[in-house]
């Protein structure tokens, strides 16, 4: 079983989100990207509208997240498979990436690499064992890799290199395209390199959506039996898929370090891969952006209800979690984009908006 | 006699796809009807929408009252019980515990462990088998004894002797032949139009979800059946 | 040695029945209750406050009872029109529900962790084999063996257990056989919160209580139902006494690595058997 529905109000969705540049009749589809390049330009200029610099602060804790969530919801959009343990690759990369600057005294640029590196093969190897599973399975056995990783990371003997419960000051050295540590703390510069690299995922995760590749993803979603009879293997393309999306995770993760410059445990606890998960469902895990709305949402909604000295911010996340589950399983950008597109229909007769596979 | 079971109009939707249309029929007590058609004609859905498992329309009526068709377990209270195609013996369950689950909330009769027992000897000889360990016309048995425990007014069977070897096919024939005899009726869904034969008295033809011809079942009624509807 | 024995003995009888709880919803429905920890937490709060102000026996006997009657309304007035959900949309349902009886938890005692006496006749120690021990932890021993053993007892010999195995295996059929599988779910629902209340007031005097310790045993729990497989309480048995056998003497001979033996049974587990593991959880 996986987490598509039959209804047609979710293949529309996903219909019309997937399918920019599928639908029949060229000069539609030029607009369209018109628009996604102004929305990318208007991006940059978010500082300008943003100006307080807690502010700048929250969009850019909301950026980190959203990528984070983008990576999760790549996999339960392209196959339905919800993993809780990519905090083992947020947080891991973040801790590899200040062991090595911190520990190793390597510059910012190896520091990365090695650490992105390091996710691209931890997720390999976790993944080789992982992605027989599916459904429920699937999203255990990856809660319990993470808290694995969790542990290791808090004992004692691992003290020397993660800090343990003290946390770990990242020791960052030489630059990154010009720009030092200074830079990185400081909001305005790091919403300029966390919206390219929105971008930059955003569109890699819209190609592969839209490759051949993903459209095996979708098949085997759908129905892996079927792919598996047809003579295709589903482990390997299971498995790539699986990376890519421990990748964007660690991406984020490597984001985070530089503009915290500080690492604690949480960023590794079982509570940050559900948060990554809360996010994208609230936006919507159906919708390519959905992720980064549910991310700024929570953001923001963290910092109005937080500031007032209460307690209870849980609860809300907690109960939002469950109406937008029970009420608007496509979550509020994929309810939003279903409201839009019956509105369309009814003023003109309807394209064709079904998958055409 | 009195209509034990009655469908009227009954259409089942499985989504958008309508797979039953209007289909009625009635069975008296005592009495075995077959209802025979191809394989897709709707015959499992038809058992099935005694539970309203499917989204059903139309209404049922067993022994004269109208069943519920709001929950499964409504069926079995008023007296219906389904040997269902591919038996479902509860691999779990030892044999006595399959038989057992079958007497849930069974109605007042002369059905029960030792009755079904006798009836299935082997049965006793496995009763604390896992349902899984018998073989395919052993397990069709269980499924018949597990239904019978009940004590239904009408034993629905669909396709009871699938892939049974000829010996077990024989045994199960007379043992339901046996059951009909006590009084209980009998709602044979089954293609294999010379079990039709053996033991049915009446047929019901299903064609793409409709009933497209019924009566009596003789040599020359089950010949033409064969002609128009190919089963 | 027998010390380091009964230790395993308790800590692995908590898991027992913490895991035997996830276990029995997970087994009709397929759903994983993300809750079921933060009832454990909830528990062993209101038995801090039950036992501070009243009686640890009170707590004993009210918490689980009120929790049960919870899991039941909650199946009926809730779970009962989602079944036709996905079973991963239910987990996240859940994940939510967790959240939100967490943070009941922080608004009416806060972040502070607490500890609780163990109650009398409980309070003192018994010498095993000349060594003091704590009589509160044999307490938990007896007492959560017994629960296990009560619950393997109505599965095995109720007609209500025979329906639950039943459902477990294939719920319509049982649904055909005349059983109401609506009723069975809110039942089972009440049974596996209760034992989330159980363990919750039974660890109360044996550790700290804290925010936290509702997320931190659930993954251990998960992994004693899987290790374990789900249906089987007495592999599940066996499973949770032997990670807290391997934990406790771990404990003494590789002070701090012995917290990840259950990921490391875990993993093994799932390369000497990777069709296994998920086969058994999707059933």
């Amino acid at each position: 079983m996986t987490l598509t529905s039959e209804d047609s109000m979710e293949r529309r969705i996903k219909a019309d989100v997937g399918s920019g540049n599928r639908r029949p009749g060229g000069p539609r589809l030029r607009p369209m990207w018109v628009v996604k390049v102004g929305l990318v330009a208007i991006g940059f200029l978010v500082p300008l509208v943003v100006t307080g610099p807690y502010q700048r602060h929250l969009v850019v804790n909301a950026a980190i997240l959203g990528i984070f969530g983008l990576g999760v919801a790549f996999l339960i959009r392209r196959l339905g498979m919800v993993s809780l343990g990519h905090a083992l690759y947020f947080g891991g990369a973040a801790y590899a990436f200040g062991a090595f600057s911190t520990h190793g005294g390597l510059d910012i640029v190896p520091a990365l690499l090695l650490a992105l590196g390091g996710v691209v093969a931890v997720a390999l190897a976790v993944g080789s064992l992982l992605v027989r599973s599916r459904g429920i399975a699937f999203t255990m056995l990856t809660l319990a890799f993470g808290q694995f990783v969790f542990t290791l990371a808090g004992l004692t003997q691992t003290r020397s290199v993660t800090g343990g419960d003290d946390g770990l000051p990242v020791r960052m050295n030489g630059t990154l395209l010009g720009l030092t540590v200074r830079d990185f703390s400081n909001p305005t510069t790091m919403w300029t390199i966390c919206w390219a690299v929105v971008t930059v995922v955003l569109l890699a995760l819209g190609l592969i959506g839209r490759s051949r590749f993903g459209k095996l993803l979708e098949a085997i979603r759908e129905n892996e039996e079927r792919v598996r009879f047809n003579g295709s293997n589903t482990y390997l393309p299971v498995l790539v898929a699986y990376v890519v999306s421990a990748l964007v995770a660690g991406i984020a993760g490597v984001l985070f370090a530089l503009y915290n410059s500080f690492l604690s445990l949480d960023v590794l606890a079982w509570t940050t891969s559900g948060n990554a998960l809360i996010v994208s469902f609230i936006g919507g895990c159906w919708t390519a952006t959905g992720p980064l709305w549910g991310a700024l949402i929570y953001t923001v909604g963290n910092a109005m209800l937080v500031s007032g000295g209460r307690n209870e911010w849980q609860l809300y996340v907690g109960v939002a979690v469950i109406v937008v589950m029970v009420f608007a399983k496509a979550g509020v950008v994929g309810s939003l984009q279903a409201q839009w597109v019956r509105r369309r229909e009814r003023r003109q007769p309807p394209v064709d908006l079904v998958r055409t596979s | 006699m009195s209509a034990v079971l009655t469908l009227d109009a009954v259409s089942a939707f499985y989504g958008p796809a309508q797979v039953l249309r209007d289909v009625s029929l009635s069975i008296e007590s005592g009495e075995a009807v077959a209802l025979v058609g191809r394989n897709g004609a709707g015959k499992s859905t038809l058992a099935m929408a005694l539970y309203g498992i499917p989204r059903v329309e139309g209404s049922i009526f067993v022994g004269g009252e109208p069943l519920k068709l709001t929950r499964a377990y409504h069926a079995s209270r008023a007296g219906i019980a389904l040997c269902p195609q591919g038996r479902r013996i509860l691999s779990n369950l030892t044999v006595e515990e399959n038989l057992l689950l079958g007497a849930a909330h069974a109605r007042p009769g002369s059905w029960n462990l030792r009755s079904v027992y006798a009836l299935f000897p082997i049965l006793a000889e496995r009763a604390r088998y896992n349902g899984h360990a018998l073989s395919g016309g052993q397990q069709q048995m269980l499924a018949i004894g597990r239904a019978l425990m009940s004590n239904p007014r009408v034993l629905v069977l669909d396709e009871p002797t699938e892939g049974l070897s000829p010996v077990a096919i024989d045994e199960v024939i007379d043992a339901l032949a046996s059951i009909g005899e006590t009084g209980t009726a009998l709602f044979l869904i089954e293609q294999n139009l010379r079990l039709v034969s053996r033991l049915a008295s009446r047929y019901v033809a299903l064609v793409k979800g409709e009933v497209v011809r019924a009566g009596a079942v003789t040599g020359e009624s089950m010949e033409e059946l064969r002609s128009t509807v190919g089963v | 040695m027998a010390i380091q024995l009964l230790n395993a003995l308790a800590y692995g009888s908590l898991l027992l029945i913490l895991a035997l709880g996830l276990a029995m919803i997970f087994g009709l429905g397929g759903v994983f209750n993300f809750g079921h920890g933060a009832l454990y937490m909830f528990s062993a709060y209101t038995a801090y406050s039950l036992s501070s102000a009243v009686s640890f026996w009170l707590a004993l006997v009210t918490v689980p009872a009120v929790l049960a009657l919870v899991g039941y309304l909650v199946d009926r007035g809730a779970f009962r029109f989602l079944r036709s959900r996905d079973p991963i949309e239910l987990a996240i349902i859940t994940y939510g529900g967790a959240l939100v009886v967490e943070n009941i938890v922080v608004m009416v005692w806060g972040t502070q962790p607490r500890a609780l006496d163990a109650p009398a006749p409980f309070n003192g120690s018994v010498s095993v084999l000349g060594d003091p021990y704590p009589s509160y932890r044999l307490f938990v021993i007896v007492f959560s063996l017994a629960v296990a053993i009560g619950i393997a007892s109505w599965l095995r010999y109720s007609k209500m257990g025979l329906h639950v195995r039943a459902a477990s295996r294939d719920l319509r059929m049982t649904a055909v056989a005349g059983v109401d599988t609506d009723r069975l779910n809110a039942v089972v629902a009440a049974v596996s919160f209760g034992l989330a209340g159980v363990a919750g007031v039974l660890v109360a005097p044996y550790a700290t209580v804290s925010i936290d310790m509702g997320a931190r045993i659930l993954v251990i729990a998960l992994i004693v139902t899987t290790v374990g497989g789900l249906g089987s309480i007495g592999g599940a048995a066996i499973a949770a006494i032997a990670l807290g056998l391997i934990q406790v003497t771990g404990d003494v001979n590789l002070p701090g690595w012995s917290a990840l033996t259950p990921y490391v049974v875990m993993i093994v587990v799932l390369i000497v058997h990777p069709r296994g593991i998920a086969g058994r959880i999707e059933t």
